[in-house]
């Protein structure tokens, strides 16, 4: 498979050979990854785990789709568009966070200069790369701007310039929402040295491979006279003075109910920089009104006790508060996120902490004590929290969407947690544990679920799935890498009693046949996403109306004629197959 | 015959086949690599202490594969870490054949999985080999093509620290440890009924009432101190049914401590071919029809089947 190479080697050398004196690259491979949003994987597997990052490329320069590598549990648009979540009422953000990211700790703390990233499927899926000195203190090193996914193996590599930073963690940031399928990363390799060059070193550096592209590209060619290094030199160093401008701000005229309706567009960023103008702006940007949702996911880098602090004046109406990703290594305390939900909870309806490190006992105790109107609670990722911390749960009566992806929970506490949401209409579960259990409760007590997903939840038994096909109102089922029983029409049974199904994924269930195909196209009109990956008994299947998504790899009886078939006749579905390398 | 006997032989010739660091690091002048084991200028790994080799015959020329890992249905392991030495066989169930499903994807898959456990969860668990076995086997169910189909297997593992061998064994597959002429360790034996091994199994959906399947737990486990100079046969059912059990002492006492790389693979490459004469010939009484008489049944001759030979001797 043909290999495109971003790094280029060959400026490189020139520029080390000239400047040899005192700076000693070094180059690493990950040796531990210290933590990970979310992983195809299972938890103590060795296919597609975060785990594979470590060490040098197992299968680059190879494109294809090897278990050797890391995968995110998710790609493209499709998540986004589950019902699991509630409909977004916050302000659009600017900044865009990718869906999932890989902290990965080098044996030797160095200032950074460069980092590749193999990738060995679905390319260019890395949207940031933070440096992260292992205490929460993180910088950006690199910024893309994505496009869509890369059908070779390549190394993204980032732009060479030197991060006066001593950096022992890479926070590789991932974007698979513009991904055609899974992206998959093989290795990933930090380049720093060990001392900061001082200022002229690093300069001369940047400027003598800007000169050396420059004319390689031949552009000094254009301009009779060009040099190079004063153009560049000049360039850094110019600077305007900003004009004067006039003092009369004639915003402020209009109505303050006019002025906050416009506000209420602005992103938390463009808001702070607003308070900073005047003294009436400050006072309405303060308002309550505008600060009824936020989202500090964007800002996970520089979130602490003193932006919670900040909150403070402004969170009386808070409804809905997103701080996934924040407070890591320390940043924020335990007790500092129940001190300001302890004040700012009672109004709170949704509530978003994936993969924050700083829940504990504690912290879920007073979320349930002082949120007594949660509908949404999202956990996913927090594999810290101990079981018994969610005993607590039992007291959000109002709980209509509970997602506890990855984490530790365990049967019992779940089952008495569950008990009193009486409204529970939507459960995320990726965790593994007797699945039948869960399911045999829920028939029993909330037959009215909409939304289950028990990906990776242990085998379903026939009994598992006797009770499973008595939830009448499903519109998601994701039951994907749970063994179904081998005997028995269950997949056929499942589409007759579950009619409304929207998305089913039936994940390597290896026992999915042609004629539960026929089954789910007939009593399922309104399916959108169809995943049948692993089931080598399929040949043919209806396409349902509405669908949109159709993931057949490793179906052995369909190649890749049928499927270039089947894009064509369908145009509107998205019809996943796996490129299968001819090696394996 | 001549052309694939060479290709064994010159694949066997080479050592430490499953070493998996890559040689993808960039040979710049002016870089260094820390912590990484694959650099040659950094030697991290301590040094191997088995010197081994492979040998072996497909049941079949026409229709047995050959390739790295694998030799008909039968497949083979030999890897080296940081802190032990692994040698692993595992026998493909040929019956499967007749059911549309290939006995040898079982077998690879599963020694490949050991291997890359081994490779990525580095603190393994070694003084439990059932753990590897089993986690090894939960493996296969992770994977996106579907396996089916079953397997014997024997794992050793040499750890480092210790000099202690653990093995864990299900089937019929099995290992022998030769010290100054006398065998010190031998494997059992597992069967459910004659000619029918403890196998590890994942049916495909259709048989899975019908299809023997065992657990991992159903290994048998051992763990023994070995001294310099040991040599370890560790074979498919292929070898110890046609060749008995004195000769094979016999042979591996000639290699006597030896620890040339070459004259352990010669000594590999005659003990399978004379597996693989013995196991044609119509009128020998070979240990397997020895015990099919023991059965009541009336059988003469070798057993054709695959044969994979991995020998060791201990280098400490």
């Amino acid at each position: 498979m043909k290999c495109v190479n971003i790094f280029f080697p060959t400026s490189n050398k020139s520029i080390l050979s000239g400047n040899s004196e005192g700076l000693i690259f070094i180059e690493q491979y990950a040796s531990k990854v210290t933590y990970y949003t979310s992983q195809y994987g299972s938890i103590n597997g060795v296919s597609y785990t975060a785990n594979n990052l470590m060490g040098p490329p197992s299968r680059y320069p190879a494109y294809g789709d090897f278990p050797e590598t890391y995968v995110p549990r998710t790609y493209g648009p499709w998540w986004k568009e589950t019902l699991v979540i509630s409909p977004s009422k916050g302000k659009t953000e600017v900044l865009i966070t990718g869906q999932d990211f890989v902290d990965i700790l080098f044996q030797k703390p160095v200032y950074p200069y460069c980092v590749n990233v193999y990738e060995t499927y679905n390319s260019g899926c890395v949207r940031r790369l933070w440096a992260g000195d292992g205490q929460g203190n993180w910088k950006l090193f690199h910024e893309n701007h994505m496009k869509k996914s890369l059908k070779h193996s390549q190394i993204f590599s980032s732009e060479p310039h030197h991060l006066q930073f001593l950096t022992s963690i890479i926070r590789v940031e991932i974007d698979s929402s513009l991904a055609d399928y899974y992206p998959e990363i093989d290795a990933v390799l930090l380049v720093g040295t060990e001392t900061y060059p001082p200022f002229e070193e690093s300069l001369k550096l940047c400027v003598t491979g800007l000169s050396t592209k420059i004319i390689g590209l031949g552009l000094h060619r254009l301009v009779p006279g060009f040099n190079a290094i004063e153009s560049i030199q000049r360039l850094c160093f110019k600077y305007q003075v900003p004009a004067q401008s006039s003092t009369i701000c004639h915003l402020s005229k209009l109505p303050e109910e006019i002025l906050r309706i416009i506000l209420s567009f602005l992103d938390l960023h463009s808001l702070c920089s607003l308070a900073c103008v005047s003294t009436s702006f400050n006072k309405i940007c303060k308002d309550s009104v505008l600060f009824t949702s936020v989202n500090l996911k964007p800002y996970w880098y520089c979130v602490n006790l003193s932006s919670l602090e900040w909150l403070t004046v402004r969170c009386q109406c808070l409804q809905y508060l997103d701080m996934s990703w924040c407070g890591n290594y320390g940043k924020l305390s335990s007790t500092d996120f129940s001190w300001f939900i302890k004040q700012f909870g009672k109004r709170l309806r949704i509530l978003r902490l994936e993969n924050c490190t700083f829940l504990n006992n504690e912290v879920l105790y007073w979320i349930s004590t002082c949120c007594p109107c949660l509908q949404e609670l999202n956990l996913r990722g927090c594999r810290d929290l101990e079981s018994n911390a969610f005993w607590h749960l039992g007291k959000l009566h109002m709980m209509e969407r509970l997602i506890l992806d990855n984490t530790q929970i365990e049967l019992p506490t779940l089952l008495v947690s569950l008990q009193s949401m009486t409204s529970l209409s939507h459960l995320s579960l990726g965790t593994s544990f007797v699945v039948h259990e869960i399911v045999r409760w829920l028939n029993r007590h909330r037959p009215g679920i909409i939304s289950l997903d028990l990906w990776r939840n242990g085998h379903l038994s026939n009994h598992g799935m006797e009770v499973l096909v008595g939830l009448g109102n499903l519109r998601e089922l994701d039951i994907g890498w749970c063994g179904l029983p081998p005997n028995g029409n269950w997949i056929s049974l499942l589409a007759n009693r579950c009619r409304s199904l929207e998305k089913l994924f039936l994940t390597a269930a290896r026992t999915a046949k042609d004629t539960d195909l026929i089954a789910i196209a007939q009593f399922c009109p309104n399916l959108k996403q169809l995943d049948l990956l692993g089931n080598s008994y399929i040949t043919s299947e209806g396409c349902c109306r509405q669908l949109q998504l159709l993931d057949v790899s490793y179906c052995c009886q369909i190649d890749a004629g049928h499927v270039s078939n089947w894009r064509r006749t369908y145009p509107h579905v998205s019809i996943k197959r796996i490129f299968i390398n001819e090696e394996d | 015959m001549h052309s694939v006997y060479g290709r064994l032989l010159s694949r066997s010739i080479i050592s430490g086949l499953y070493n998996c660091s890559s040689s993808n690091n960039s040979s710049g002048s002016s870089r260094t690599s820390v912590g990484n084991s694959s650099n040659e200028t950094v030697s991290i790994k301590s040094k191997p202490k088995l010197v081994s080799a492979v040998a072996g015959f497909p049941k079949s020329f026409r229709s047995g594969k050959v390739h790295k890992g694998q030799i008909g249905d039968d497949a083979w392991l030999m890897k080296n870490i940081d802190s032990a030495d692994i040698l692993a066989v595992a026998d493909g169930v040929g019956g499967w054949r007749d059911y549309g499903v290939d006995p040898s994807d079982f077998s690879l898959s599963l020694m490949r999985s050991i291997e890359r456990i081994t490779t990525v969860s580095s603190p393994c668990n070694f003084r439990n080999p059932v753990d590897l076995l089993s986690a090894a086997f939960r493996e296969l169910l992770h994977s996106k093509r579907p396996i089916t189909g079953s397997s014997t297997a024997c794992i050793l593992i040499l750890e480092h620290e210790s000099n202690n061998l653990f093995t864990v064994n299900i089937g019929d597959s099995g290992f022998l440890v030769v010290r100054k002429g006398r065998v010190v360790h031998k494997s059992e034996e597992q069967q459910h009924y004659f000619n029918t091994p403890f196998q590890l199994a994942l049916p495909p959906p259709g048989h899975h009432g019908s299809a023997l399947s065992d657990s991992p737990q159903s290994a048998s486990q051992s763990q023994f101190a070995v001294q310099d100079g040991d040599v370890i046969l560790l074979a498919t059912d292929g070898v110890f049914d046609n060749v008995p059990t004195p000769i094979l002492v016999a042979e591996l006492s000639k290699l006597g401590g030896v620890k040339d790389q070459l004259c352990v693979q010669q000594t590999a490459n005659s003990i399978a071919l004379m597996a693989r004469n013995l196991s044609f010939d119509g009128r020998y009484m070979s240990p397997f029809s020895q015990r099919a008489r023991d059965y009541g049944i009336r059988a003469i001759g070798g057993k054709p089947d695959d044969i994979t030979v991995l020998l060791a001797t201990v280098a400490i």
